[in-house]
């Protein structure tokens, strides 16, 4: 009998345990805000104002500032096929295809829901990886797409959103600036809740970097899943890393815009410390494929 | 996949539905009166393969068995795409006698936990000299038209009256238009 993957469990849980962490902190953050009498119902429609456009239309600008073209089938007929054979193996319907003219080898998902979903890979990643290692990577692609990773994602940041908007508008001079100064008690709990919210700021961040993390490896699970062979996607993110770091820093600086979304962050590695990073670091994600590996061939 | 799968980043291939097939054996008979096609004998079976090894001698065990159940009426051919899939085609058989070989093939591989690997089956028809295959979709359950005409070039319109024609035959249609996956380069 072969060996398949199933889902991984310890990351399952360190994911469930990081939202939930989340979910508590936001939630103090609510009542602490409620309690101070803060217009929380004012911030949260701006908030979700803000949120819902940029749910509905970041993808679309990222893609816009990466240069990236939709192709036809005509145009990009192999990518289109190997996009179309993995949604058809995963049920999804087939996510619309994207070129970005770079030589920086890398591949992006978007869209909110897997009707909504758009792969992009440069002209440097069909130049670089083996048809096996770019469906190793176009598999990573559409697990971002199953698991509605923008969606998660942008529900995860929405509190984030409002305590950054609590406190850069505190910043600003605020909104206890004007009116009833004769209230006394207003001047510190001012100063309170512009403390609380910047901490929950500073520890949500963490927090969504971290979710962001599990979301990759989950990807990458998810491809081996797909694919039944973990070690292509080993073999393409050791390629692309190894590419990234030989290619100027200007050519690099033109596709930073999308670097969450990236299969791998274009940035020269060891510059951020991975608690504050958005993807694992290459170490990390090579040692779990090779667990995988393992765990489908004993 | 459910609402926690994907919350929680769980990966899953959706498992074969394979109830409908049997549905071909019948309408297949309508759908030459209505729409003018003629069964061309060919029907194959695609699935995502694996490693060499243990996988490639559980398919070698599927092909015998497809072989023995054609008792030498019908040939059994086996090929690789270039998207990594397998082909397993059976020449020469009626559609009744090969949907029940392939319905005896996917049951072993479901057998040795690998249903969720069975992409479609694909039955070929001609219609007036030129190509046109209904593919059965083990991860929707139901069938959709295939018309290539040229390279990455389909014949919607048809398709869609086709696909017409054979709701009344019994066939269950896939309804959503963006599931209908063309697989270019069919090898059946």
């Amino acid at each position: 009998m072969e060996r398949r993957l199933g889902p991984d469990r310890g990351l399952t849980l360190r994911m469930f345990l990081t939202m939930f962490l989340l979910a508590l902190i936001y939630l103090a953050f609510i009542g602490a805000l409620w309690r101070f009498g803060v217009p929380l119902f004012f911030i949260v429609v701006v908030a979700a104002v803000l949120l819902v456009a940029q749910y509905y239309w970041s993808d679309k600008l990222i893609l816009l500032s990466l240069g990236a073209q939709e192709v036809s089938e005509q145009q990009a007929p192999q990518l289109h096929d190997m996009v179309g054979r993995l949604a058809a193996l995963t049920g999804i319907p087939k996510p619309k295809v994207a070129l970005i003219d770079s030589p920086v080898p890398n591949a992006m998902a978007t869209g909110r829901d897997p009707k909504h979903a758009l792969v992009a890979v440069t002209t440097g990643i069909l130049q670089a990886l083996t048809p096996e290692e770019m469906e190793a990577v176009l598999a990573h692609e559409l697990s971002h797409v199953i698991h509605r990773d923008m969606r998660v994602m942008a529900m995860a940041s929405f509190f984030a959103t409002v305590a950054s908007f609590i406190v850069q508008s505190g910043l600003w001079g605020g909104f206890y600036g004007g009116g009833d100064r004769d209230n006394r008690d207003r001047g510190g709990a001012f100063v309170f809740i512009f403390l609380i919210s910047a901490v929950v700021w500073a520890v949500s961040f963490v927090l969504i970097r971290t979710l962001s993390r599990y979301r990759e490896y989950s990807a990458d699970r998810g491809s081996a899943v797909i694919t039944g062979q973990p070690s292509h996607l080993a073999s393409a993110l050791t390629k692309i890393s190894g590419q990234i770091q030989r290619i100027p820093q200007q050519d690099l600086r033109a596709v930073e815009a999308g670097n969450s979304l990236m299969i791998f962050p274009a940035i020269s590695p060891g510059s951020v410390s991975e608690l504050f990073s958005t993807h694992p670091s290459l170490e990390h994600r090579l040692a779990r494929l090779r667990d995988y590996e393992a765990e489908l061939s004993h | 996949m459910g609402f926690l799968d994907s919350l929680l980043g769980r990966t899953k291939l959706p498992p074969s539905k394979e109830d409908a097939l049997f549905a071909m054996s019948t309408a297949a008979v309508g759908l030459e009166a209505s729409a003018g096609l003629q069964p061309a004998g060919r029907v194959g079976i695609v699935f995502k393969r694996l490693p060499p090894g243990r996988f490639d001698q559980l398919k070698q065990e599927i092909v015998d068995l497809l072989k023995l159940q054609g008792e030498g009426s019908l040939t059994v051919e086996d090929k690789t795409d270039d998207l990594g899939f397998e082909w397993l085609i059976l020449d020469g058989a009626d559609f009744q006698n090969a949907i029940a070989a392939l319905h005896s093939a996917a049951t072993s591989l479901m057998e040795d936990g690998l249903g969720d690997l069975l992409l479609a089956v694909a039955f070929k028809f001609t219609q007036n000299s030129r190509p046109v295959y209904w593919l059965y979709s083990y991860k929707q359950g139901n069938f959709y038209p295939f018309l290539p005409i040229g390279d990455h070039q389909r014949d919607n319109a048809e398709e869609l009256r086709l696909s017409a024609l054979a709701k009344p035959e019994g066939l269950p249609v896939e309804p959503q238009l963006e599931r209908w996956y063309a697989l270019w380069g069919i090898p059946v």
